[in-house]
């Protein structure tokens, strides 16, 4: 599903350059369940933006789903974001003015979907997480566990193959962040979506089927550096930029 | 078409949250836009001015080259004598009119009188004083009644009055029927003429602005009210009584001509020679020419509005990208969504020429006001001006490309940010 060979990524400031992600190899198999734990700054959010679309990558290499992103214009990149990738954020990020409904339907807008379909499928992801209720609230009259149901919901509605969340849990209380957990796992269990998940508690980290650590902006996991570090580098290809 | 739609419910959400915001932006662009078509319509009065009158309208003119041309020339003054050569005497015109050989032909001149509504304390009054030819010459439009058609010892005690002075005297309402006492003589009012739509008249060029609310009586009154003609060359004594005026070789009034063919144009120059060889003959359209560029004056002023009008842009292109940015948080989760940059830019941009084009419109309904009131406050300018299709068509257009201008830095600046620098902001 995904296979990251050496990427590496600095961010520069003025003159100062920070190493983000140094020389990180990883391959994640379809249907995989990933936790990512380490340190704050150690690389992780940054790991999950490139491995999201939503930044850029120095050197390496990275495909997904088979594709090589670095040959991809941002049109292209954009479409197999809305295709085949969902976002789960910490802070919930839905769309302050949009209802519930239509906080759900945004990526299918993106996609062009005709109406009734788009329809059928808010409704059906509504349905499964218990927000029909909810479907014409705004996101200020939801709990912090409702919030993040619908940005699951926004995040499945598309039927990714691959679900990346960030802290999915870290702003939620014990109990509504074990029904978050729950929900992932049966996500992952009933549609085979490949989840990477990244998060400070270990407890949560544990019920990934594979436990990934970061440090340094380098993965510590000899066996995936070692299966991923095979991947044939394209010689003289440039980095994307 | 749905997919359009869907944005631009995106872009009056965002700009309904922030409604004090635009509100401000909308306004701003609103009062610039209504200060230039303000600008725009004193200018208009000068504009296509070729055109107004028939093809075969001709005026008489004096010497171009006459001492007044001369004395002013180089100097701020020079129209004046341009203005100067506009004018024949009397005795001239009555030669003219006494050769026949025009289809149809008006003196026109103004004069200061006592006079207005009977039932009124008189005050001052503007006369033009003109033949009945004047109205199919210059094919001039009534708004209520029609012209008086009597001259000679045919002409009846009747009043023709312009839009202007229709408004001062009865505040634009039919006056039809109505009698106005001018020296002291009772004139029944038989027409009020149609204001050309934010318009100077070619006949109204060599008219000082305050006499353009004027009364138009049959010049055959002349000798009965004894008029002083408020503009001559040389200049007419006040006293020198209006018998002398009229014999005088003093220029003071315009002499119009009606020569439908190229025979009657030969003839009649010919016999404008005979009369005085310094004399020419000018077309309407060839007088219309000279005046088709507005004033220095109101040039600047619409220059300057012209410089408002841009810091509005520039202003409003700022506040547009502080908005964005106050927004950003929410353009990085549509990125992650699956929006490309393209679609970011689009709504973006869509949203500053939203807030533009309704500042503008917005701006061109205050103008309808803003320029009642100029109108008001300027006293030299009695014509009344107008917010005409044209105008209209005019602003909407620069407004379309002020509103790009304006929209597109921010539209490109966010559109162009890595959602990464935007996420987790919300």
């Amino acid at each position: 599903m995904l296979k990251m060979a050496k990427i590496g990524k600095v961010y520069r400031t003025g003159l100062v350059e920070t190493a983000a992600l140094e020389d990180m190899s990883l391959e994640v198999a379809r249907g995989d369940f990933v936790s990512l734990m380490g340190p704050s700054g150690s690389g992780k959010t940054t790991f999950l933006n490139i491995a999201g679309l939503l930044d850029t990558f120095d050197r390496g290499r990275y495909l997904l789903d088979g594709v090589d992103v670095a040959g991809l214009n941002d049109d292209q990149q954009s479409r197999l974001r809305n295709e085949r990738i969902g976002f789960i954020f910490q802070s919930f990020n839905l769309i302050p003015d949009l209802d519930v409904y239509d906080n759900v339907e945004v990526p299918l807008r993106y996609r062009r979907l005709p109406p009734a379909e788009r329809r059928d499928r808010v409704e059906e992801v509504l349905v499964q997480m218990g927000l029909t209720a909810r479907m014409r609230h705004l996101p200020s009259q939801l709990s912090g566990g409702q919030q993040q149901r619908v940005a699951i919901a926004r995040a499945l509605v598309g039927r990714p193959q691959l679900l990346l969340a960030d802290e999915p849990t870290g702003n939620l209380d014990t109990i509504a962040s074990r029904q978050v957990l729950d929900l992932l796992e049966k996500i992952n269990a009933e549609r085979e979506t490949t989840i990477v998940m990244v998060t400070h508690d270990p407890a949560l980290a544990a019920r990934a089927r594979r436990k990934l650590h970061v440090l340094d902006g380098r993965l510590i996991d000899p066996h995936a550096a070692a299966s991923a570090a095979a991947l044939p580098h394209p010689a003289g290809k440039p980095a994307p930029s | 078409m749905s997919n359009v739609l869907y944005h631009l419910r995106l872009v009056a959400k965002s700009l309904k949250r922030d409604r004090w915001f635009t509100l401000v932006m909308v306004l701003s662009q609103a009062l610039s836009v209504s200060i230039f078509v303000t600008a725009l319509t004193t200018a208009q009065r000068y504009s296509n001015m070729t055109g107004q009158l028939r093809g075969d309208v001709f005026r008489v003119e004096g010497d171009r080259n006459g001492a007044l041309a001369h004395f002013y020339k180089n100097t701020q003054f020079e129209g004046l004598g341009d203005f100067a050569a506009t004018l024949v005497s009397l005795p001239t015109a009555r030669a003219l009119t006494a050769t026949g050989l025009a289809a149809g032909s008006t003196v026109s001149f103004i004069a200061a009188l006592t006079g207005g509504p009977v039932e009124r304390t008189p005050g001052r009054i503007a006369v033009r004083f003109c033949d009945p030819d004047i109205f199919s010459m210059f094919n001039i439009g009534f708004r209520y009644g029609g012209p008086f058609t009597g001259a000679g010892r045919l002409a009846a005690s009747e009043v023709v009055l312009s839009d202007v002075l229709n408004r001062q005297l009865y505040g634009g309402a039919d006056s039809v029927g109505r009698v106005v006492r001018i020296g002291g003589r009772d004139f029944r009012i038989v027409g009020v003429t149609r204001q050309l739509s934010g318009k100077l008249r070619i006949w109204d060029f060599g008219v000082a602005p305050e006499n353009v609310a004027n009364a138009m009586v049959p010049f055959a009154f002349a000798d009965e009210l004894r008029p002083v003609p408020v503009i001559s060359w040389p200049p007419v004594l006040p006293d020198a009584g209006w018998r002398a005026i009229a014999e005088s070789p003093s220029g003071f009034a315009e002499y119009w001509v009606r020569l439908p063919t190229a025979e009657a144009r030969t003839r009649f120059a010919a016999a404008v020679a005979a009369v005085d060889p310094r004399l020419s003959l000018r077309s309407g359209d060839e007088i219309a020419l000279r005046f088709n560029k507005a004033p220095a004056p109101y040039r600047v002023f619409l220059i300057l509005t012209l410089v408002v009008l841009e810091v509005s842009v520039i202003n409003l292109m700022r506040m547009l990208l502080a908005k964005a940015t106050s927004r950003a948080a929410e353009i990085g989760i549509h990125r992650a969504l699956g929006a490309g940059r393209n679609t970011i830019f689009a709504r973006q941009l869509m949203e500053g020429v939203l807030v533009s084009m309704t500042g503008s419109v917005l701006g061109l309904i205050l103008a309808v006001p803003t320029v009642a009131m100029f109108d008001r406050l300027i006293p030299d300018t009695p014509i009344l001006l107008a917010v005409t299709p044209t105008i209209v068509a005019t602003v909407l257009l620069v407004c379309l490309l002020a509103a790009l201008v304006s929209g597109i830095y921010p539209a490109w600046r966010v559109a162009s940010v890595a959602p990464t620098r935007y996420l987790g902001k919300i």
